[in-house]
């Protein structure tokens, strides 16, 4: 095996060649090749050997074991040290490297991003830039916009008049048109509300996540993770979910160890919301600062508490945090613009069907009344928080849609004061996922856990929520 | 710990074993010193965290070779130290690191120099940075070499 460009010790090249003998099936790759990865542990390969020479598996793991044997460091890592060496070894003869990293105002920038410090009010600085950009031009500009411009001037009316002429039976329209219909309701919801905030939202995410500040921000909120059993790698899948929990969830994939992925699935579904919901839930509270206030303080706790809970009830190790710093860098717009719509469409193509589901099942609901002796079943625990009948309806919805229930709130903000809005607030942004994020915690984390969390969140949502309304009417705020 | 009273210094675990002709055996949360008998107040956690900030930055301010006996590991390594690894703890659990540490190009031999300690350790290996905790830092042995570079990080404040 002179011609390799890769000489590992002797006699581990004895353990490949002797390895490699053993292999008669065809593999894609080299004898060689296939060699080194059952050396180094590679659980795949493995499988792989074991279905095509069954009968040599036994030989080939004494093979691995005695080799194993002779170090005293783990296989994987000593191949990989004697491939650097061979890298540093060609390296110099080709390779001619200019200084260092580049220094000057990216790097002490950098150091200011993870300095508790100054790292502590650029993120706050950070999030007002994105509270102004989602919640101001997204959630209030577009959406006023698209939703009473375009949606409630030209398409609703146009589709409803369309329907009279067209379809005879009052049932079919209301399938379609109306108050719940499939058009004027979900079609609507999708593009004239969640569409606009969802996208801004993506687009600042995009232009974060390409400067490089994301790592930073993980290095500086790693203990504090770490205190609620996750490590700095979860702020990821968590700042994600202020865009859409149901992708976030689809993100924890990432975390490193099982417990970690339960804890994040569980805090997201609980206490972060979603842009939309955000959107809808600054727009109901904007005017009510000491409100907005007890609201984002109540939600915090509730994160904090859980997560601490969580992190002592959940077994399993805990993870360690690592991660590569790349340098600070502006982001070009085009790319943040590709990124943007990329997952944009991956949003409507996950949702919207949904939306068009949670239409068709209300109007099913409305037909056969099912949907009646739920509003009657939810009522009592509504009207126990502290809350009038009619947000039962708006409590039923946030089940649909995180932003439904809020939404259905943000119809109702002359019927409320403002302990009831800052209890309904609170309770719809702990309350139940979606269904599509429901949908994805069955998928991604299984029947158990994801049955587990909903049976916890319910119970729990509303609980919060009776013990707030109880606690504000005993201060007498003047929300 | 420093006795108040006499200025004798001892261990508080030492002081403990005092506590046997006592009704109270330890439960008073006073620690007896063992040459003059006084009941000392602990030394509060906060005042001797403050204590430690303090001795770090006198240390970096004054070139203070590191004291410390044993394997020296990342965690040791004072800012801006350049230093060479010699090996990785792969025993009692460290070895589910390995993968980790094979990515970061964290091989004997390789040259880094030590960027940031607190809230993480961040640290240059060739072009590239990289942040890792304590749990991280302290698998990775080091030998100390060259002089210590003045970094960003001072220059900033």
């Amino acid at each position: 095996m002179s011609t390799q460009l890769v000489q590992y010790d002797p006699a581990i090249e004895r353990s490949i060649d002797a390895i490699g003998r053993q292999l008669q099936a065809a593999y894609p790759l080299s004898a060689r090749s296939v060699a080194l990865l059952l050396l180094a542990g590679d659980e795949e390969v493995r499988a792989t050997v074991e279905d095509r020479d069954r009968r040599a598996l036994p030989r080939i793991a004494e093979l691995v074991e005695e080799a194993r044997s002779r170090q005293p460091e783990p296989l994987s890592y000593v191949l990989a040290a004697q491939r650097q060496e061979t890298v540093e070894r060609l390296l110099p003869n080709i390779v001619r490297e200019h200084g260092g990293r580049a220094g000057g105002f990216a790097e002490r920038l950098s150091q200011a991003m993870m300095n508790p410090v100054t790292g502590v009010p650029i993120l706050l600085a950070a999030l007002v830039a994105l509270y102004v950009f989602v919640g101001v031009i997204g959630a209030q500009t577009l959406v006023g916009w698209l939703e009473n411009g375009i949606f409630g001037r030209f398409v609703n009316p146009w589709v409803d008049s369309l329907l009279l002429r067209l379809i005879p039976w009052p049932v079919i329209r209301t399938l379609l048109g109306g108050e719940y219909g499939i058009l004027t309701l979900g079609i609507r919801y999708a593009v004239a509300i969640i569409l606009p905030i969802v996208g801004t939202f993506f687009f600042a995410f995009a232009i974060i996540e390409d400067s490089g500040y994301l790592p930073r921000l993980a290095l500086l909120i790693d203990r504090f993770f770490k205190a609620i059993g996750l490590n700095g790698r979860a702020v990821i899948p968590m700042v994600l979910g202020f865009g859409c929990d149901t992708m976030a969830t689809i993100v924890t994939r990432t975390l490193e160890t099982r417990r970690e992925r339960v804890i994040a699935t569980i805090l997201l579904a609980l206490a972060i919301p979603c842009s939309a919901q955000l959107g809808v839930i600054f727009a109901i509270l904007a005017d009510r600062p000491l409100a907005l206030l007890i609201w984002a303080m109540v939600v915090l706790g509730i994160f904090m508490l859980v997560g601490f809970l969580a992190a002592r009830l959940v077994p399993g190790e805990r993870a360690a945090f690592y991660m590569e710093l790349p340098p600070l860098r502006l982001p070009r717009l085009s790319n943040v613009l590709v990124k943007t719509y990329t997952r944009m469409e991956w949003y409507l193509r996950e949702v919207l069907p949904l939306f068009v589901l949670a239409s068709v099942l209300i109007w099913i609901g409305q037909i056969t009344g099912t949907f009646n002796a739920a509003l009657s079943a939810l009522d009592p625990v509504v009207r126990w928080i502290g809350l009038p009948s009619q947000a039962t309806a708006a409590i039923l919805f946030g089940f649909f849609r995180r932003d439904y229930g809020a939404a259905g709130l943000y119809d109702l903000r002359g019927v409320l004061d403002g302990v009831q809005l800052t209890v309904a607030a609170v309770t719809l942004t702990l309350f139940v996922p979606c269904i599509a994020q429901a949908a994805v915690m069955f998928k991604e984390r299984g029947w158990k856990i994801a049955l587990g969390a909903i049976a916890f969140i319910i119970p729990f949502a509303f609980i919060v929520g009776w013990g707030l309304s109880k606690v504000l009417s005993l201060l007498r705020l003047p929300l | 710990m420093k006795c108040s009273m006499c200025a004798a210094e001892f261990e508080a675990d030492t002081a403990n074993r005092s506590c046997s002709g006592c009704p109270l055996v330890g439960n008073c949360g006073l620690v007896r010193c063992p040459s003059c008998g006084y009941d000392n107040v602990p030394e509060s956690r906060l005042v001797t965290w403050v204590q430690r900030l303090g001795r770090q930055r006198r240390a970096f301010q004054q070139h203070k070779p590191i004291d410390r006996v044993g394997p020296l590991t990342l965690a040791d390594l004072p800012l801006g130290q350049p230093a060479r690894v010699v090996g990785v703890v792969h025993e009692n659990g460290a070895g589910r690191h390995t993968q980790k540490l094979i990515a970061m190009g964290i091989f004997p031999g390789a040259r880094l120099v030590i960027q940031r300690r607190s809230p993480g350790y961040v640290f240059q290996i060739g072009f590239s940075q990289f942040a890792v905790d304590s749990d991280v830092a302290h698998t990775i042995l080091v030998q100390v070499e060259g002089e210590r570079r003045p970094h960003a990080r001072h220059r900033f404040q």
